[in-house]
Order: structure tokens, then C-alpha cells, then sequence
């Protein structure tokens, strides 16, 4: 456990080191939703129906966009294998990983999100409900991405099949983080799809990291 | 847990080789034989439907290839596990074998599905539809096994690492099985899987039935040479190869 908590305090401190990474992320985000909204140049009622699609897709494709940070760097320069040698267990590793990832680049999209919202026409229920949704589906997309980046950390230029990787597999997070936030646009009640992105979460927390770790050994050099 | 005795002795790349050698034709030709059969029997024997006409008779090649995808898949995923857990390369080598044969499988799936879906439905393909995603989820699984095993250069690293996504992927299969149960689904539910009262005819029936086991056969029998070829290049360093090239057996 201590050592779990010394590699997520090393992963803090690699990310703050590179805020610039931090930063293209957020601005990569903001700026992806506003070129939609300008280009489609929608009416408003039907920019606030768009707006959930546009903006989980987005959020979706900036973080991967910083994947290839998760295990990358640390399998060049050789903390990887030290890391893998030690007694820790791969699976708390690849937690640790993306639980700081996400944290770094998931969290910021959250905490935006409902002024992209709010910027989309959406209004009420739905500028909680959209953050809620990120909250829940963003952590399993990236525990998702981390087995396919541990998969893929050996490849020059792994980025673009790491998203081929994940994207199938995570249809059902986008389709329910889509629809709770309809739902909530139109004024309907959400809690059921948000309950399916809560149970995807548990289901991921559970069994993807050992999915990771079992890759990062397989990958080992 | 240990493998049985009888699954070490298969597992040895030579004796595989042989059995493999002898079986392969032999489904091959039954195979392709059931499928002939199945085809003239779907195609020109069987009624028309009431309400769908001449139509419905894709389904002789949908079902099969449908079916085939999925079965494929599993092997595939099985293969994986198998060498993940036992070590056991010559798993490795029947699931690298099978990935593209179940990726034609599920192509054909998909496209006949298209041209049937036209006249029934009026539209070749619908985004919301559980079922129709969830194959195209499974194509890509199969697109992103191949490709991760072609880019990692060492053999064995390619094989630990896309077995483990084939396994990952396994929670597609039935999220497919059973999309037409838990959503609301333009495609038909289950005809044939109700064994004790199916919602068909035999008239037909049969041919379908005939068609599967043909289809199953013959992917079988190309797995196997497929299998049979990989083996060859996994050990080529070996003696055993050696003399079968030698010989040209």
C-alpha cells in the first residue's frame, strides 16, 4: 500500500513537471466543442440536443490524445521494468497510473464541462447531469485506455492503434454518457442511465486493471 | 488446475501437424459438399416465405456466417486464454489462425445482413441498433487483434499481447447473443435456438441446418491449414520441420 501510494505521488509529480500537457489537453477540448458548434451553426434548441454527442466525443478523443503519457515515457526510459521488478503488484500499478491520469486529464474536462454546457444552450437539470455523467464513464474510458496503451506501449507511434483498440469497446460508456444527458436536456428523469455508467465504472475499476497489469507484464521487454 | 494428458500429447507442433494434416481434408470436402447441398436446398427447394417472399433466402448465408463469427470469435478468445494461462504456443497459433477467418465471417455477416436489412427494414443500416453495433464491434475486435499482433514484432509478445485484448473482448459476445432480448431491435429474434417448438418450417429448416454444418466445417478445415502453415513458421528452426520440407509431406 505504501509503495501503491509513493508510485501515485511519482505520477503527480511526472504530470505537474509536464503542466504543458495538462494544458494542450483542456485547450484541445475547449477548442475541438467550439469548432462544432461554430461550423454546424445549429439553432439553438437543436445545438442543446448535439451538444451531449459533441461534447462526450470530444472529451473522449482529448484524453486520448494524452494516453500514450500512461506508460510510455516510463517503458523508455526503463522505470517501467524497474517498476514491474519491484513487489508491486502490475494490477495497483496500472491503477495507480490511470487513477492519476484521469486526475490530471479527465478531471479538468469535468469540471468544464457544464460551461461548454452552458455554452450549448443546455440549461437546468442537464448542466449537472453531463459533469455527472463525465464523472462516472470518463474513469472507466480511461481504465479502458490503459489496457490497450499497456498494450501498445512498445509501438513507435502506438497512438493511432491504441485508438482502434478502444474505441469499440467503449460504445456502451459513450452511448449511456450520451443518453443520460438527452434525457436530462428534455427534462426527463436520468438516474437509470447514469446508474449503468456507475455500474460500467465498478465493473472497470474491478477487473481492468488486471487486464493492464497482465498486459504491461506481457509487453515487458 | 492441469491440461489433460491427451491435449499435451496434441499440443506438440509435430503430432499436431500430422493429426491436423489428416483431418483437414476431409472436412474440407464435407464440408464444402453440406455447403452445395444447403445452398441448393435454401436456394431452390424450399417454399417461399409468406410475408418476406423469395427474400428470407439470404438467410442460408447470413445465419451461417453470423453464427460463424461469433463461434470463430470464441475460439479465438479460448485459444488466448488457454495460452495465457498454460503457456501452450500451439493455442497461440490456432487463434492467430483463426482471426481472419472470422474477421471474413463477420464482413459476410455484416453484408449480407446490409442487403437483407434494404428490402425488410428500408434501410441498409441503423446506428441505434444493439445488434447491428455489437457485430460491428465484434469486426473491430477482430481488425484490432490482427493489426496489434502484426505491429509487435516479437512472436511471443504479439501473441500474449492480443490474447489478452481477445480476451477483454469476450464481453462482446454476449452483449450480441442476447442485444435482440434486452433492446428493442429491428432484427428478428431467434428461430432456430427453440428447439423443442422452432419457429420455422422444415422445409425450411433443414437446409439452414445442412448449411451450418457445412459452414462450420469448411471454416473449420481453413482454420486448420491456416493453423497448420503457422506452425511451419513458428518452428521453423526445428528438425521436425526440417525433414517435413524435405520430404514435401
Amino acid at each position: 500500500m505504501r509503495i501503491w501510494l509513493i508510485v501515485l505521488q511519482h505520477e503527480f509529480l511526472i504530470y505537474f513537471k509536464k503542466w504543458i500537457h495538462i494544458i494542450i489537453n483542456i485547450a484541445f477540448f475547449l477548442i475541438s466543442t467550439s469548432l462544432f458548434s461554430i461550423v454546424a451553426g445549429l439553432e439553438p434548441e437543436l445545438l442543446a440536443q448535439w451538444g451531449a454527442g459533441v461534447i462526450w466525443v470530444v472529451a473522449f478523443l482529448s484524453m486520448l490524445l494524452a494516453m500514450p503519457l500512461l506508460f510510455q515515457p516510463d517503458r523508455d526510459d526503463g522505470t517501467l521494468d524497474l517498476m514491474l521488478l519491484s513487489t508491486v503488484d502490475p494490477a495497483w500499478l496500472a491503477l495507480a497510473k490511470a487513477g492519476a491520469n484521469w486526475c490530471v486529464f479527465g478531471l479538468p474536462l469535468v469540471i468544464l464541462s457544464p460551461l461548454l454546457a452552458a455554452s450549448y444552450g443546455m440549461e437546468g437539470m442537464a448542466l449537472l447531469v453531463l459533469p455527472a455523467t463525465l464523472a462516472l464513464g470518463t474513469p472507466a474510458l480511461i481504465l479502458l485506455a490503459a489496457v490497450a496503451a499497456a498494450l501498445t506501449a512498445g509501438l513507435r507511434r502506438g497512438v493511432g492503434l491504441l485508438a482502434l483498440l478502444v474505441l469499440p469497446l467503449s460504445l456502451p460508456v459513450l452511448l449511456f454518457g450520451v443518453r443520460g444527458t438527452e434525457l436530462a436536456v428534455d427534462g426527463l428523469p436520468a438516474g437509470a442511465p447514469l446508474m449503468m455508467l456507475g455500474a460500467f465504472l465498478l465493473v472497470a475499476v474491478g477487473l481492468l486493471p488486471w487486464a493492464a497489469g497482465a498486459a504491461l507484464r506481457a509487453t515487458a521487454n | 488446475m492441469r491440461l489433460p494428458n491427451w491435449l499435451h500429447k496434441l499440443a506438440s507442433p509435430p503430432h499436431f501437424y500430422r493429426i491436423a494434416g489428416r483431418i483437414e481434408p476431409w472436412m474440407l470436402w464435407s464440408g464444402l459438399a453440406a455447403i452445395a447441398v444447403g445452398a441448393f436446398g435454401g436456394l431452390l427447394l424450399a417454399p417461399p416465405d409468406y410475408q418476406q417472399g423469395d427474400a428470407y433466402r439470404i438467410i442460408y448465408f447470413h445465419v451461417p456466417a453470423a453464427y460463424l463469427a461469433m463461434q470463430l470469435y470464441a475460439l479465438m478468445a479460448i485459444g488466448s486464454a488457454i495460452g495465457l494461462v498454460w503457456r501452450m504456443k500451439l493455442a497461440y497459433a490456432i487463434s492467430a489462425a483463426a482471426a481472419p477467418v472470422g474477421l471474413a465471417f463477420t464482413g459476410l455477416a455484416l453484408a449480407t445482413g446490409m442487403l437483407w436489412g434494404k428490402p425488410m427494414w428500408g434501410a441498409y443500416w441503423s446506428w441505434g441498433d444493439a445488434r447491428l453495433t455489437s457485430v460491428l464491434v465484434m469486426f473491430f475486435l477482430y481488425l484490432g487483434y490482427m493489426l496489434l499482433h502484426a505491429s509487435l514484432e516479437e512472436r511471443s509478445t504479439a501473441d500474449r499481447a492480443a490474447g489478452i485484448l481477445a480476451v477483454v473482448g469476450v464481453v462482446n459476445l454476449p452483449i450480441i447473443k442476447f442485444s435482440v432480448e434486452w433492446w428493442s431491435s429491428l432484427h428478428q429474434g431467434p428461430t432456430i435456438s427453440r428447439l423443442a417448438a422452432p419457429a420455422i418450417t422444415w422445409d425450411m429448416l433443414w437446409p439452414l441446418l445442412v448449411m451450418i454444418v457445412g459452414a462450420v466445417l469448411f471454416s473449420l478445415a481453413v482454420t486448420l491449414t491456416r493453423a497448420r502453415a503457422e506452425v511451419l513458421l513458428r518452428e521453423r528452426g526445428a528438425r521436425w520441420v526440417r525433414d517435413v520440407v524435405a520430404v514435401g509431406a
